[in-house]
């Protein structure tokens, strides 16, 4: 009984001192990682007062706490893997050959000594594609500019792409699940070509780490595209700068109206063979000229 | 009964000691956010790879060092009172940035000396000019060149030209036609006007954009003829962390990056012999006449060319068309001696700034110091030392330290309240006396900001 009181009296007392601290932690954090109402209006009607649109939405009030991810190694380090996984969740083919070519590696899946298809990674960067034997990818000729990027028309791809978008998407990003963006999508009936980009986690994309595929009677025929095939790991953390010292280092001379900006991730690599994944604020503007522009602005404060 | 009491014990026990482990979990989380301002608790990316995350390495000569940087840097403005930016880069860089541009175009102008007819109307000046409504006001570590300045940013031709003066304080000011002008008073309260060659405008909203952004505290000036200001307020300055350069730089002959040291020396690589002292704590260079010795104890550095010089040209890569070479020409080749040299030997992440230039009528020496966001890292009188003769260049000294960005941030004391405890009363009347910050640390260590201040080019 006795015990019993005094362990009552001990789990009051720390969910007390619990919430005490909970409430301290929050409190703290938005009093050090949020930009306060007051700055975010005095800096949109600085703009204002100097020509330049910009609603009091687009500033991120919240200060950005996006961590670096990083991967090891070359997309040739993990192509058999790759390719193995690709023979056994996308093709029925146990038979898998590879060919070394001077600009990268080819396998080659067969059936029943038949060649069903190819799989081609370059050694050269993060290039990759892949093809149904005979059938010729026109993908490198339609600029992704021409996409829909109409959010209804990509959530209006049927549940038979969106599946198979996965599973292709599971094999090419090692141990990183399945988590990609589709950007848009073009054609109709028979023939869609589908662009998506890369996500190093929730919602954050890679820019320029994208691939589009393209499918016939919902069955994938070619892909083609950049992406990093090793596993993606969370692994440092540097302090960002806020969305209103990003906007701050554009060139104000240039700006006419500021559409939007949010924190996206780009990739750099190191010398000693390690990827970075690194924050950076991406802002997107119309020029004094009418020109839509995007610019990239380095969240890390240096 | 006894069973179902028994659950209940254990449930409350369990209970217990979750709640006590998500206490410490708590505590540790909130104890990092105040700490280090963030609530991640990944690792920092490892110093070998930061270069890759901020597009400069330490290593890389890419990032062009300026030669000045001024150790003080505010604004005054209807809406904000008096604010300066305090030891955070975002801050400092913009304004800075702004400062630097409107400064170089006022040099290339028109300049003229201020006369007065009494001390009492030089001081009423200047007391004027600090109650200005609106203006830029900068403090440079010493008095500089006013040459200096200009060879961060302007074309040679208009360096060679230009006429120096001395420069320790600067205003950025509003004229009755809201014209830009500049005031430059210098230690022996001289004072210099600079107008612009052609119509330049205040820019109303030039620091509006500031307001409320972090980095920005309100400062006075001290309370004497001299225009030196004074935070009032408390601030979080970034800690550093800083280790001798030559713990770990390797002065290997065969090493590329001595290689490279030794060439930019004027050595040449095939004949430079290497000494090291029986203890290894002491490497000399020699090649005819030249010796670079590395005191690896002390961490210094010392260079000498006794009668083998590099001549100007060789860094220039121009010469003065038939004349000598002027001292904007020995600036800007300090500049270019300066950026030759690998940043792990000077300051790293902290920046060599001019803070004098001295003769004794044979030698010229260029003088600098490391700052870290404008605050100083040694108590060293100099942490490089060019010497100039016969329009070369004869000798060099380096306090060879490398400092990193720290872990933490610090709360520092309103630099106004630690000022009121300095003792003046040793100092000679009408000296002036200068305010800055240090970091005080111990080797290796997570640093501290101190304030300083002392005799005009003096240190205490």
């Amino acid at each position: 009984m006795f015990l019993k009181r005094v362990f009552g009296f001990l789990s009051i007392a720390f969910l007390c001192v619990d919430l005490l601290i909970l409430a301290m932690y929050i409190q703290t954090k938005y009093n050090q990682l949020v930009l306060s109402d007051k700055m975010i209006d005095n800096a949109v009607s600085y703009y204002t007062s100097n020509g330049i649109e910009i609603d009091t939405d687009i500033i991120e009030s919240e200060i950005p706490e996006n961590p670096i991810y990083t991967f090891s190694g070359s997309n040739y380090d993990v192509a058999d893997r790759v390719s193995q996984e690709i023979a056994s969740k996308m093709l029925s083919s146990t038979d898998v050959s590879f060919v070394e070519t001077p600009d990268g590696v080819v396998y080659s899946f067969s059936e029943n000594n038949k060649s069903i298809a190819a799989f081609k990674v370059y050694t050269d960067g993060l290039g990759f594609e892949y093809s149904l034997t005979g059938f010729e990818s026109k993908i490198e000729q339609i600029p992704v500019l021409l996409f829909n990027s109409d959010s209804e028309q990509a959530s209006a791809l049927s549940s038979d792409i969106r599946k198979r978008i996965s599973s292709f998407v599971s094999c090419i990003s090692q141990n990183s699940g399945c988590e990609y963006t589709v950007l848009g999508s073009l054609g109709e009936g028979d023939g869609i070509y589908v662009y998506i980009a890369r996500n190093v986690y929730g919602t954050y994309l890679i820019e320029d780490m994208s691939a589009v595929l393209y499918f016939e009677e919902n069955d994938l025929k070619c892909v083609s595209g950049n992406w990093i095939f090793p596993e993606i790991k969370k692994s440092y953390f540097e302090p960002l700068c806020d969305g209103l010292n990003a906007l701050k280092k554009l060139d104000e001379a240039q700006l006419k109206k500021v559409i939007s900006e949010k924190i996206t991730y780009t990739y750099r690599s190191s010398e000693n063979y390690t990827g970075y994944l690194i924050p950076v604020w991406k802002i997107e503007y119309i020029d004094v000229k009418g020109n839509r522009n995007i610019q990239y602005i380095d969240a890390i404060k240096y | 009964m006894k069973e179902k009491k028994d659950t209940v014990k254990y449930l409350l026990i369990f209970i217990t000691f979750v709640l006590f482990f998500a206490m410490l979990i708590l505590c540790g989380m909130y104890i990092n956010l105040r700490i280090n301002g963030i609530s991640s608790t990944l690792p920092e990316v490892p110093g070998d790879d930061k270069w890759v995350v901020t597009g400069t390495g330490y290593n890389s000569n890419a990032s062009t060092l300026n030669l000045v940087s001024p150790t003080f840097i505010g604004y005054k403005n209807s809406s904000d009172g008096m604010v300066a930016a305090a030891f955070d880069n975002e801050a400092r860089a913009e304004l800075n940035d702004k400062y630097r541009k409107i400064i170089t175009e006022l040099l290339k102008g028109k300049q003229s000396k201020r006369k007065f007819a009494n001390q009492n109307e030089l001081i009423q000046f200047i007391d004027e000019i600090k109650k200005s409504d609106k203006f830029i006001y900068v403090n440079y570590y010493n008095e500089i060149p006013s040459s200096a300045i200009l060879t961060d940013f302007s074309d040679l031709e208009s360096i060679y030209k230009h006429d120096s003066f001395l420069i320790k304080y600067v205003f950025i000011l509003e004229n009755d036609n809201r014209n830009i002008y500049g005031v430059c008073i210098n230690e022996n309260l001289e004072v210099y006007l600079l107008e612009s060659e052609y119509e330049l405008l205040y820019d109303q909203n030039i620091q509006l954009a500031y307001n409320g952004v972090r980095g920005f505290v309100p400062f006075e000036f001290a309370s004497f003829t001299y225009p030196e200001a004074v935070f009032t307020k408390s601030f979080e300055a970034d800690s550093v962390m800083m280790v001798p350069s030559a713990s770990f730089y390797e002065f290997d002959p065969d090493g590329d990056n001595t290689k490279e040291l030794l060439d930019n020396l004027g050595f040449n690589r095939n004949l430079v012999k290497s000494f090291r002292s029986a203890d290894n704590t002491g490497i000399s260079f020699v090649d005819d006449g030249r010796e670079l010795y590395v005191d690896a104890i002390n961490s210094k550095m010392s260079y000498d060319c006794h009668n083998r010089g590099i001549h100007l040209s060789e860094y220039l890569k121009y010469d003065p068309k038939g004349e000598n070479y002027g001292l904007g020409d020995i600036l800007m080749c300090a500049k270019r001696f300066v950026n030759s040299l690998d940043r792990l030997l000077i300051g790293g992440e902290a920046y060599p700034a001019l803070t004098g230039v001295y003769t004794d009528g044979e030698k010229v020496s260029v003088n600098f110091k490391y700052f870290y966001n404008g605050i100083l890292i040694t108590k060293e009188p100099y942490d490089l030392k060019i010497e100039f003769a016969s329009d070369s260049v004869v000798g060099m000294e380096i306090n060879a330290v490398f400092c990193d960005s720290g872990r933490y941030t610090d709360p520092v004391i309103p630099q106004k309240l630690a000022m009121t405890a300095t003792d003046k009363n040793d100092m000679p009347e009408n000296t002036p006396i200068y305010y800055n910050a240090l970091y005080v640390t111990g080797t290796g260590a997570d640093s501290e900001v101190a304030w300083i201040s002392r005799e005009s080019g003096g240190e205490n």
